[in-house]
């Protein structure tokens, strides 16, 4: 596998609970806004972020969908959703927004290897 | 989310509170004529060319609930207005300086927040 | 080859989410609250990558685990030998 000069960013916490989710998708916007190609990994409870049905939770609270929805705008059009965790969930990849790309447990240390940069939220 | 600090008001009859780097504290309070007051206090004239793009960042904002950074911004007008129009140089000469952040101010909208 | 650095308990998410990202070629170091693996000889982690995981000694002492550490063999670290050990490879990626 080549390796990818893109930053490889791995969310691996879910919204609401806590501010990870949100510091992640920024930091990859920021990378992205500065012309750095951008590819996300979403791991276990990461992947709720995704959820095509989501709310947008408490009042003065933002929503994530929105964010996820703008990601393409930013040219960050590559995100990998690790496969064990969404079955682990009992989810399917119907209930996620589109444009996702499953990836198998067993193919995730090799992505990480190709990725010269990886940021972990 | 703490209330913004308001530090200074748009000279006008209505005295429209602005934050520190001139944005609109109160969104509801934007109409066509703020940002013509907006713009008369940098120095610029809208013209048509000036709100279609203007008009291109409110639905951007509308939609992600975000302003947008540059390189962003370049492709919204592109979808929105053309590949004539979806350049940065054009944004630039329409809004010399920082367009995402300019524009983003005259639309009466926060300031992008991944835009350093 | 990759650094992986655990800051949580071997039963955390985050434990779980780096054996699923470790390569053959990776390393891991123990560190904070990682450091409880001590306790787990069995845990899956320690046979995954065998010779390259470490535990980081002054999180062993403040938790009072280093003779157990000791007493099961398990190979740890000081300060520098951290530092020289994230210069030996390309990347570091730290779970929290």
């Amino acid at each position: 596998m080549a390796t990818s000069d893109a930053l490889l960013v791995i969310i691996r916490h879910a919204p609401h609970g806590s501010n990870w989710l949100r510091e992640g998708l920024d930091a990859a916007l920021v990378a992205a806004a500065f012309g750095q190609p951008v590819h996300l990994l979403f791991m276990g409870q990461g992947i709720m972020a995704l959820l095509n049905e989501q709310g947008s939770g408490a009042p003065g609270q933002k929503a994530t969908l929105p964010t996820i929805d703008m990601l393409e705008m930013y040219d960050i059009d590559k995100l990998w959703v690790a496969e064990g965790a969404l079955h682990a969930m009992h989810l399917s990849a119907d209930s996620l927004v589109e444009g996702i790309s499953l990836i198998a447990d067993q193919e995730i240390p090799g992505l990480l290897q190709q990725h010269a940069k990886i940021l972990n939220f | 989310m703490s209330e913004p600090k308001i530090y200074r008001y748009l000279y006008s009859p209505n005295k429209f509170p602005l934050d520190p780097e001139g944005y609109l504290v109160n969104q509801s309070e934007w109409d066509e004529s703020v940002a013509h007051l907006m713009a008369e206090e940098e120095g610029l004239t809208l013209t048509a060319e000036h709100w279609e793009v203007i008009q291109v960042v409110r639905a951007f904002y509308h939609r992600y609930e975000m302003a947008p950074a540059m390189r962003p911004l370049v492709k919204a007008t592109k979808n929105a207005l053309g590949e004539e129009k979806g350049r940065s140089i054009y944004l630039m000469q329409l809004f010399p300086g920082s367009p995402a952040k300019r524009i983003a101010r005259l639309a009466g909208l926060p300031k992008p927040t991944n835009c350093l | 080859m990759i650094l992986h650095i655990l800051t949580k308990a071997p039963d955390s998410s985050a434990s779980t989410q780096m054996q699923q990202a470790i390569g053959d070629q990776d390393a891991v170091l123990l560190i904070e609250e990682a450091v409880t693996a001590a306790l787990d000889p069995s845990w899956a982690t320690w046979q995954q990558c065998k010779a390259r995981i470490f535990l980081l000694s002054e999180d062993l002492t403040a938790r009072g685990l280093a003779s157990i550490a000791e007493d099961n063999e398990l190979p740890t670290l000081e300060m520098d030998g951290f530092v020289s050990l994230t210069e030996q490879y390309e990347k570091t990626v730290t779970w929290y």
